[in-house]
């Protein structure tokens, strides 16, 4: 298989914009959830969220098109597609890709919300015609303003299979890269925080009021949040000529369903997807060093995956340390596997997993974890990124450390 | 040509005119130029009391078709439960239950959002819900958002097959006009253009080699599918006879494929799918119409 090298990264949180300052946070564990800002959450039972304040990504965005000399962007546009710009933005200076590169890259997009379907009916009101609304209320509204204003003119595909959004845009990307459709594709995440995401989890009675606790023997739910991040994908040869220098490698990815129920995960599907990433990528579980989970924080998300990495990570003795990243970004939905690609990404270069500054009581698994206080070191070139999504849609995701 | 994937079974639903139920637009001077024809969902509203947890309308149509395709490729439930069989949509609007989600929430307050119509208001949840009901266990995505989506899932479709992930993949493409979208569309469109068709529209593509072990009737094999970008000037094919959307090209598909004449249509013939705003996708496909495997 073409190797597939990754030469840029960007991301948008709550509390970092950018992966110089999201590294460093993640590293230590994230932060606590609080009640957004442009959201009125009062009602619903659980309030808190890992929510991007619309004005610094507006700031954040107009500082970064000036110095790429892209033109500024409409306030639609904005709302739709801010985190994935800033974030796409960030990852392609990083990758120092030349403008007419650009021309020549495609982009994979994961989302649950995409455009902005919640404003959908404000889309149809009369007055709001001339706002362009009505453009940006599709679902793959995102992907089609990233490839507009930064100049992507390679494959475009989004990509909205709940929480496992991610995985499918990285296969798609991955696909796309080794068919010499693209030497260069962006792949990634963005999603904003809906009213309608609050209704639903409250409804479920899936979210912690407080905090997420991922692997936590009092672990309550999940707490939501918003965001991006965006991985510059690149042919190897190509990103070898041009002289840039790896971050580390996509190795392989796999799919697969649970069949089994919408809402109630099933360990086999997760077990199934693993072991088709391994297989196609030529490798034995034991030379995973980390995996990084999807691990929301429910009662039985955590079971279930605990229970999956079981089935394949049979030699206790050598067994990957494991985390979730959960408690410390908030679940960012179909943007989760995106963000946690890139939190996998960054473990492989530092050596060493973020903290679990939530998880203060550890529930057995069978896999060592990251304390509260601090990042935890683990040994091996390769690492894993899971995510399973309503449906009982299941992706894993294998990175190499860069060479 | 084909890397040896083929078209095994088809199925189809095209809303009509005559023989569907059809919904004109046009009280507005502004809408006047084109109609929005919807499938019937009778059958649907029929069951829904005993369907409603497990099925959407979306959902319950795809099943419905899901069984026809399957009875076209001479498969039975047991040969596709396992992790052989994946599922892809491709849909430009996506499942309309999502829109209508947020405007419960916004006229009715957040006690109108339960669990099942949260857990339902996904653009996966027609694939989700055929997975469970047929037991696929191979790979399963979504594509949304634009005139090609039918096209890119079966784009992915081909990729898993190639890269060994499965051995068939039943690849969904579909328009769901309920809801808000018909509003949508009209001010999408304006004042003219086509008649736009609900449509849905399922093939089951595999390897070859799992087809003809079986030796299941081969309909079609599949080219490369290849992205067009810059200037497109090529056109889709158009049998539908409207704009079915991001079901365009899975749908002319199924059309050729499954009709009756098209043992004289050409032999070889190229379908596209275009989105001005991200490019288009073509694939070449070869009509191998009542050539049984051997």
């Amino acid at each position: 298989m073409r190797p597939v090298a990754i030469t840029g990264m960007g991301v948008v949180v709550r509390d970092a914009i950018g992966v110089p300052a999201f590294a460093k946070w993640v590293m230590q564990g994230g932060g606590l959830p609080e009640c957004p800002v442009h959201i009125d959450t009062s009602l619903f039972r659980a309030k808190k969220a890992y929510a991007v304040a619309p004005d610094a990504v507006r700031t954040a965005l107009a500082n970064l098109l000036r110095r790429n000399g892209l033109s500024d962007i409409g306030q639609c546009d904005l709302d739709c597609a801010g985190h994935g710009l800033l974030a796409a933005a960030e990852a392609l200076e990083m990758a120092r890709l030349p403008s007419e590169l650009r021309a020549r890259c495609g982009i994979a997009l994961a989302t649950t919300s995409g455009g902005m379907m919640d404003r959908f009916d404000d889309a149809l009101r009369a007055e709001d015609a001339a706002s362009g609304t009505a453009a940006v209320a599709l679902p793959g509204a995102a992907a089609a303003i990233l490839s507009r204003v930064i100049g992507l003119h390679g494959p475009i595909a989004s990509f909205s299979c709940a929480c496992s959004s991610s995985p499918a845009a990285f296969s798609y990307a991955l696909s796309r890269l080794r068919a010499g459709d693209a030497p260069i594709m962006l792949a990634g995440g963005s999603d904003r925080i809906r009213a309608a995401d609050f209704a639903g989890f409250n409804a479920l009675r899936a979210m912690d009021r407080d905090r997420c606790r991922p692997f936590d023997a009092n672990r309550k739910g999940m707490v939501i949040g918003d965001g991006a991040a965006m991985l510059v994908l690149e042919d190897e040869d190509h990103a070898h000529a041009r002289g840039a220098q790896p971050l580390g490698h996509l190795v392989e990815t796999g799919l697969a369903l649970d069949a089994h129920h919408i809402t109630h995960p099933n360990p086999q599907g997760l077990a199934r997807a693993m072991r088709q990433a391994l297989a196609k990528a030529g490798l034995q579980p034991d030379d995973v060093g980390y995996v990084n989970c999807h691990g929301t924080g429910t009662p039985v998300n955590d079971r279930v995956e605990a229970a999956a990495l079981a089935s394949i990570f049979t030699d206790r003795a050598r067994r990957p340390l494991i985390s979730s990243t959960k408690g410390a970004t908030g679940h960012l939905l179909g943007t989760a596997g995106a963000i946690e690609a890139l939190i996998t990404v960054l473990a492989l270069g530092a050596g060493a997993a973020p903290a679990m500054a939530s998880t203060e009581m550890p529930e057995e698994t069978g896999f060592e974890m990251p304390g509260t206080d601090g990042p935890r070191a683990f040994e091996g070139r390769y690492a894993m990124s899971n995510s399973l999504g309503f449906g009982g849609i299941n992706g894993s995701l294998i990175f190499e450390a860069g060479r | 040509m084909s890397d040896g994937i083929v078209i095994s079974g088809v199925a189809l639903a095209l809303a009509e005119s005559g023989c569907q139920s059809v919904v004109k637009h046009g009280t507005g001077a502004a809408f006047e130029g084109f109609g929005i024809r919807r499938l019937d969902r009778d059958a649907f509203d029929r069951g829904i009391k005993v369907d409603r947890a497990r099925h959407t309308p979306v959902s319950f149509r795809m099943a419905g078709l899901v069984a026809d395709v399957l009875r076209g490729a001479k498969l039975n439930r047991d040969a596709v439960c396992g992790p052989g069989t994946g599922i892809i949509s491709g849909s430009q609007y996506g499942c309309s239950i999502v829109y209508e989600m947020h405007r419960r929430l916004r006229d009715f307050g957040r006690r109108s959002i339960d669990a099942i119509v949260f857990a339902q208001a996904t653009h996966s949840y027609p694939v989700s819900a055929c997975a469970i009901e047929y037991g696929l266990q191979g790979p399963c995505a979504a594509v949304v958002g634009s005139r090609t989506a039918g096209m890119e899932a079966l784009l992915c479709a081909r990729d898993w097959l190639v890269e060994g992930r499965c051995d068939r993949v039943i690849v969904a493409a579909y328009e769901d006009l309920d809801g808000p979208v018909p509003d949508h569309i009209r001010a999408s469109i304006g004042q003219a253009g086509r008649d736009v068709l609900e449509c849905m529209a399922l093939l089951c593509v595999e390897r070859s080699d799992v087809a003809l072990s079986r030796r299941a009737p081969v309909l079609a094999e599949l080219g490369v599918i290849e992205h067009l970008r810059g200037d497109i000037s090529e056109t889709e094919f158009d049998l539908c006879g409207g704009d079915v959307l991001g079901a365009v090209g899975i749908a002319d598909l199924a059309l050729m494929t499954a009709g009756t004449d098209a043992a004289e249509a050409p032999a070889s013939v190229t379908i596209r799918a275009i989105d001005q705003e991200t490019g288009g996708l073509a694939t070449t496909i070869q009509l191998l119409r009542r050539r049984e495997a051997a």
